[in-house]
């Protein structure tokens, strides 16, 4: 599997056009009226918000997280990564065996936004 | 099949009825009959199409004059169900149970010759607002890029939420399509941001503020009439010079790909 920038990621997770729109509003934003150090801050602190997610997840996978990754004494992130990284390999390698193996799971939706709920059960 | 898209958003000024005018002209122009229905009492789309307004949907919902008698042919292959202050009193009738409000439109569609049925909703929640949304199996919500921008989103999706939940209604969100764009206005790009952190993929590229589409309205021309080379037709030019971004002509084009319409015209 290709790994992908955090960069790609926040393009998936919107519309490309919109994205480069955003992208060309936040060059131009940085630009405007820094000083060198500001900029070098503000740098870091856009590359810690790419990594940066928020998810609502069920308590107990929370709770999960915190506890190993208390034992193992790595930070929850990592962990978390580490998990989500193997999670993909269950999902088959196209399109067609993902859907097959995630369907079992859906429910329909009341949301507009969403067909599916996904249950984690 | 036919498609009903609701153009929908709770709070006003935010450029449904150019949204609306503009689609529906644009899928007609592909050869796509279309069928717009004016539910604002105000009456606007019949001016924006250069028409008087009229109570067509007062005809329609209360008199019951069958749907063919009611709509006039603003341009070919664009019809439209006009709207007056009579509107007023179709919800007036509605809510004093004329008519069932969830089928109301249902009935009146019921067998119509259109590929596209567009619904132009009024700035409210009101009667005919919940009949457009059961009706429809599609929702575009324009909003403009202000700091209650997702305020007014959220409300019509809560709406809309309600609605499906309670088994009355199948609508999807298509799209929130951003209104009044202004590049240069750090408001405007920080709402932009705040629209795509909290709907993702579905905020599509913004329509930029133009002043053409204020004066298609006073000459009675839509935008693909009165100003095609306009920014909030074509977007806005890119900084590397690679195009445009945004406008009515690619948000059509988006809308014709999703609901799988094809273009019947060769030029």
């Amino acid at each position: 599997m290709t790994k992908k920038s955090s960069g790609e990621e926040r393009r998936d997770a919107l519309d490309p056009t919109t994205a480069d729109i955003l992208q060309e509003l936040a060059e131009r934003d940085e630009q405007r009226s820094m000083t060198e150090a500001e900029r070098r801050e503000h740098k870091k602190a856009k590359e810690r918000l790419k990594r940066r997610v928020n998810w609502d997840l069920p308590v107990d996978i929370k709770e999960r997280v915190q506890a190993i990754a208390d034992e193992e004494s790595v930070p929850q992130s990592q962990l978390a990564a580490w998990l989500l990284s193997r999670g993909f390999e269950s999902l088959g390698q196209t399109d067609d065996e993902r859907h097959e193996i995630l369907m079992p799971f859906k429910s329909p939706s009341s949301s507009p936004r969403y067909d599916f709920n996904l249950s984690v059960d | 099949m036919m498609e009903i898209m609701a153009i929908a958003n709770q709070k006003g000024g935010v450029g449904k009825t150019t949204t609306a005018v503009t689609l529906a002209h644009g899928l007609a122009n592909h050869g796509i009959k279309t069928l717009l229905i004016d539910l604002d009492p105000q009456g606007h789309v019949a001016e924006c199409l250069g028409l008087k307004k009229s109570p067509g949907l007062f005809q329609l919902l209360v008199q019951e004059i069958p749907l063919e008698d009611v709509v006039v042919e603003a341009r070919k292959n664009l019809f439209i169900v006009p709207g007056d202050k009579t509107t007023e009193k179709v919800k007036r009738y509605l809510a004093s149970g004329g008519q069932s409000s969830a089928k109301v439109f249902e009935e009146a569609l019921n067998g119509a010759p259109y590929q596209v049925v567009l619904f132009d909703c009024a700035p409210s929640y009101d009667i005919l607002h919940i009949a457009a949304l059961i009706s429809s199996n599609l929702l575009l919500i324009p909003t403009k890029l202000d700091h209650l921008a997702t305020d007014g989103v959220n409300e019509i999706l809560h709406s809309a939420a309600e609605l499906k939940r309670s088994g009355e209604s199948k609508i999807s969100l298509i799209a929130v399509l951003p209104t009044f764009f202004e590049r240069v206005t750090k408001e405007t790009s920080e709402q932009l941001r705040v629209l795509a952190d909290k709907f993702g993929k579905l905020v599509w590229p913004p329509i930029p503020d133009d002043v053409r589409a204020r004066e298609a309205v006073a000459y009675g021309q839509t935008l693909w009439e009165y100003a095609t080379w306009s920014a909030c037709v074509v977007g806005y030019e890119r900084r590397d010079g690679t195009g445009g971004v945004g406008g009515y002509k690619s948000t059509l084009e988006r809308i014709m790909r999703a609901l799988r319409l094809e273009s019947s015209t060769h030029d």
